[in-house]
């Protein structure tokens, strides 16, 4: 019974693939419904934060590293995917109340689904990147292979997060304003806006107490240094983003028939 | 839980739900001072309230069970538990088979996509593959009668349309249980008359439908075997004629 429970959460990804799969697609098209420039909004803002902190570090700060702009990039695409999707996802199921009470759509697809759509958001912005990558002739490889994988750690780390946060915010409202904030601060804790070795030794090791510290250094890593991730370290983050979605799953799967009461 | 050669397609055993409403709108600043003033007049507050006490009944395969009972009885919120989307409180429901359901008013669509569009996913929760629900888009399309629409946001349709679409995916999906929560009631004449049919059908081909309202007329039309709730409690359950005639002593009663 219990091992049943641990599993339980891979097995509704497997056997709802294709609806989330759809519901992902289709949660990108609402988004940019009735928008001419459509996806191109979702670039903007981290091209404005480019700007922004290429201007800071570059000419404010004069910073000798040419390619800052990249490295930045690098970090901010997967970032956006994960903050997005924990600030769409927690609200999502306390505002989808016609679907959660009379739709025997289970609910964990509506979180999948919002995470799934920031990842396409994600996939599609990738290009822009490689743009950017080839502008300023940022050598690029065979570390890329990693890709894949970062991808799916990223993915197991912001569904466990996002699904226990979104159970938790049908009973505390609360909730979501709390997360909208401490994302602003999370995003300063990594190393995306700053490179780690400017930091003092002693900082640097309570940022990586983060796992999401560590990620967001694997997708640095391949994109911007060129270089194979420590396989250490990404197996240390693969097991603890498969605990997150254990434990974000199991939470969200014992409250979900209470959802229907309070939203 | 579930078992195929059940003879049985729902089963459920005395059901007891109590509804915990908490208070005034809960905070988490409210939520922190209880926990750390250990005072005795919290200010999150259960409210407790039980709509449905030691409901118990079993559905045979094939058969149209209906529920009656008036506003308020329990109704809604027995199909809930029957479907999965509310826990009892206590007691235990078993459930033999595909489950197709209408609740209350069935807008269990997503508002922001189109009717096609939910129609696909309907059937995918269903269980079906994405080709067996395009093979159906068609006939499932023409018996809702809306055509005109099937391709605008289900938030831009009157609550009679969304119905009808919502009936048309569900007896069209062919499950082996069938919920209907008060629908037939809705759509206009000839909409009535065909769901009628087709509910018949869907009868005839052996499959169980499960039927409820609080009007005498439909309950007495299609079902054989009826249950009468009453303020959250089964007051007699047997042949559909029998409890008609109690809940008509109990509406002139009260
Ligand atoms: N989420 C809820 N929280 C608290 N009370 C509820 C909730 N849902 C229904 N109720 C109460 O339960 C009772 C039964 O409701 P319902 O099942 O909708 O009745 P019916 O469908 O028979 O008209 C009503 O008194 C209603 O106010
Ligand atoms: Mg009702």
């Amino acid at each position: 019974m219990g091992k049943n429970k641990i599993f339980e959460g891979f097995r509704v990804l497997a056997k709802y693939k294709y609806l989330i799969w759809i519901l992902s697609f289709k949660e990108l098209k609402i988004q940019y419904r009735g928008s001419y420039l459509g996806f191109f909004w979702s670039l903007m803002n981290p091209l404005l934060l480019l700007i922004i902190y290429t201007f800071l570090y570059v000419i404010v700060f004069h910073n000798p590293v040419k390619t800052y702009t990249v490295y930045l990039f690098c970090g901010l695409l997967p970032y956006s995917w994960l903050q997005s999707s924990v600030i769409i996802g927690t609200g999502s199921i306390a505002g989808s109340s016609s679907l959660v009470s009379k739709s025997l759509l289970p609910p964990e697809i509506i979180v999948f689904s919002k995470v799934g759509a920031y990842f396409l958001n994600f996939m599609l912005s990738l290009p822009v990147l490689i743009i950017f990558i080839l502008l300023f002739k940022v050598r690029i490889g065979f570390p890329l292979v990693y890709f894949p994988l970062l991808a799916v750690i990223e993915f197991f780390l912001t569904a466990g997060i996002t699904l226990f946060l979104s159970a938790l915010n049908v009973f505390y409202r609360d909730i979501q304003f709390i997360i909208m904030n401490l994302m602003t601060f999370l995003f300063f804790s990594l190393p995306i806006m700053y490179f780690d070795n400017n930091l003092p030794p002693k900082i640097r090791h309570i940022i990586y107490l983060d796992p999401i510290a560590y990620l967001m250094k694997c997708f640095q890593d391949i994109f911007y240094f060129n270089m194979f991730p420590r396989p250490f370290y990404v197996l240390g983050v693969l097991l603890i983003s498969l605990l997150f979605y254990i434990i974000g799953y199991s939470y969200f799967a014992s409250r979900k028939e209470l959802f229907s009461e309070f939203v | 839980m579930s078992s195929y050669n059940s003879e049985y397609a729902v089963e459920v055993n005395s059901i007891t739900k109590v509804f915990r409403r908490l208070s005034s709108h809960t905070t988490l600043k409210k939520a922190f001072i209880d926990l750390i003033t250990f005072n005795r007049n919290k200010q999150v507050k259960m409210l407790k309230f039980t709509a449905l006490k030691d409901v118990n009944f079993n559905i045979k395969r094939g058969e149209t069970f209906g529920i009656i009972g008036p506003n308020g009885a329990g109704k809604s919120t027995l199909l809930k538990i029957l479907c999965g989307i509310m826990r009892p409180t206590s007691g235990k429901v078993a459930i033999n088979g595909s489950l197709s359901a209408l609740l209350e008013l069935g807008t269990g669509f997503h508002p922001e996509l189109t009717g096609r569009e939910n129609i696909l996913i309907n059937g995918l929760i269903l269980g079906l593959s994405k080709k067996e629900i395009v093979s159906k888009y068609d006939e499932i399309i023409e018996f809702s009668g809306i055509k005109d629409f099937i391709d605008e946001p289900i938030k831009t349709y009157s609550s009679g349309m969304a119905v009808r679409l919502s009936f048309s995916v569900a007896v069209n999906v062919n499950p082996d249980i069938l919920i209907l929560d008060e629908v037939l009631a809705v759509g206009d004449a000839e909409f009535q008359t065909k769901s009628k049919k087709r509910i018949e059908e869907y009868i005839n081909s052996g499959k169980t439908v499960l039927l409820v309202s609080h009007d005498k007329t439909a309950i007495l039309n299609y079902c054989t075997e009826a249950l009468l709730l009453y303020k959250g409690t089964v007051l007699t359950k047997g042949k559909t004629e029998d409890v008609v005639d109690r809940y008509e002593e109990v509406e002139s009663v009260s």
